[in-house]
């Protein structure tokens, strides 16, 4: 078992916690009724503004979803007022394979060639274990350490053991440290129309690759 | 008011027991007798008992609801995308609509009740979802169309904040709250409610909004990882 369920008395980054208040900024809403009733969110409102004195009559609301995350603030940045990194855990409904050794290699390509997620096996100690579980990478979120450490045992799931923790923080390093780049793939004329279609390339942007440069086709890529 | 706590002291027994086995064991017997002797010491015992039989046959049709689809539970993760079954062999609609037609004649003269009975049957549907891992068998907007033949006033307050906070607890498919019935209901009442239960039903659709978001984002995620632990 890579989960230590004793409470600490403090925390670490690799800690597992449920009961999370996730404050997304990506869908803030204004109160108005009007925009109540269309769905109106505050970015989209914004583009709109006119007067910049207008903003101050918002009221914007962000809702809080509960989830369960794992601690990627380092333990030395958990400290009194702080704000620690959480990303978040997410079920993954469908199921990994049944045959063992396509399992296995499942399970590998997800720890060691995935820097968007990474695999958290299941525990049938833990409740929220009974399933494997993924980290979702591009869903970060912030909650403050005081609010915590003043409830840690309604927080608190799991500690990642050692051996663990070096791993997750390998591919904490690994996703925040990704190169954008173009990737770039030389193509013959025919082969572009595999490319078109493969990547659902429009045709006004595929004319223009075609035309600007012959037999190579780029994609906007990370590591 | 004492015979609206009785309504809650029994709904929160009735969740305890009704869904998985729905057979009472000994000590569930005992729980019952106690129980009756507490209400049959107050003053509404035949109303209370109408709204009792009510629940148990509410809660008879959901639970055979599961039983006839040969669903199997799984892990309930209610807005972390799908995980919900559908039961499509049964459909509990007729039933229940026959019900409640019982049930309104039943109480044709007891209209002060009907927000904590329908507050009771959404804290039903709410435990039935999370312990069965079902999508409900009825619709939200259904339930509250019954309601409304006998008499209902509007939906209660605390109810709408219920809702709320079970989808904020993902315990509850946000699929089943129904966005544009919340917005249809907003409208509806603007007019003649009061401040705190327009703002009470403007955080709800806010909730239900977010839910959405989070559930779209979910299926994404599902998506990309179907895409990794596919590869060859």
């Amino acid at each position: 078992m890579i989960y230590d369920i004793k409470v600490p008395t403090s925390f670490e980054q690799g800690d597992i916690c449920h009961n999370l208040p996730k404050i997304s900024i990506d869908h803030p809403q204004i109160s108005n009724d009007e925009d109540i009733i269309q769905g109106l969110d505050f970015w989209e409102k914004f583009v709109t503004l006119q007067d910049k004195n207008i903003i101050s009559q918002w009221q914007v609301n962000i809702t809080p979803i509960i989830t369960t995350g794992i601690i990627l603030s380092q333990s030395c940045d958990l400290r009194n007022k702080s704000l620690i990194l959480f990303a978040e855990i997410r079920n993954f409904n469908q199921n990994f394979s049944k045959n063992l050794p396509e399992r296995y290699n499942q399970i590998r390509r997800m720890l060691r060639n995935e820097t968007r997620t990474h695999y958290l096996p299941m525990c049938k100690k833990i409740e929220e274990f009974k399933e494997p579980k993924v980290i979702d990478f591009k869903s970060l979120f912030l909650v403050p350490y005081n609010l915590l450490v003043k409830k840690i045992d309604f927080f608190f799931i799991a500690r990642l053991i050692p051996e663990a923790r070096v791993v997750l923080q390998e591919k904490i390093a690994r996703f925040f440290t990704r190169l954008a780049y173009d990737e770039q793939i030389f193509l013959t004329d025919k082969e572009l129309d595999g490319w078109k279609i493969s990547e659902k390339i429009s045709e006004k942007e595929f004319e223009e690759t075609k035309s600007r440069l012959k037999g190579l086709a780029i994609r906007k890529q990370c590591m | 008011m004492q015979n609206l706590n009785q309504v809650n002291n029994m709904t929160e027994y009735i969740n305890d027991y009704a869904s998985g086995s729905s057979i009472p064991t000994t000590d569930d017997s005992n729980k019952i007798e106690t129980i009756r002797t507490d209400y049959y010491t107050g003053n509404n015992f035949d109303l209370y008992s109408k709204i009792n039989h009510f629940l148990r046959k509410f809660s008879a049709i959901l639970n055979s609801s599961v039983s006839s689809s040969g669903h199997q539970p799984k892990n309930m993760s209610a807005g972390q995308g799908g995980g919900l079954s559908s039961i499509s062999e049964y459909d509990p609609s007729h039933d229940i609509e026959e019900l409640l037609i019982n049930l309104r004649a039943e109480f044709s003269l007891d209209h002060d009740l009907l927000p904590e009975l329908f507050d009771s049957l959404i804290d039903f549907i709410l435990d039935f979802c999370q312990k069965n891992n079902v999508f409900p068998p009825i619709s939200f907007k259904m339930l509250y169309l019954y309601i409304l033949s006998i008499n209902l006033q509007g939906i209660p307050e605390k109810t709408i904040n219920k809702i709320g906070s079970a989808l904020q607890w993902r315990k509850l498919p946000v699929k089943w709250v129904n966005l544009d019935f919340w917005i249809e209901y907003y409208l509806f009442v603007s007019t003649s409610s009061t401040k705190s239960y327009k703002n009470a039903i403007k955080i709800l659709i806010q909730i239900i909004r977010t839910a959405q978001i989070e559930e779209l984002k979910q299926l994404e995620f599902e998506n990309e990882v179907r895409k990794i632990i596919m590869e060859d």
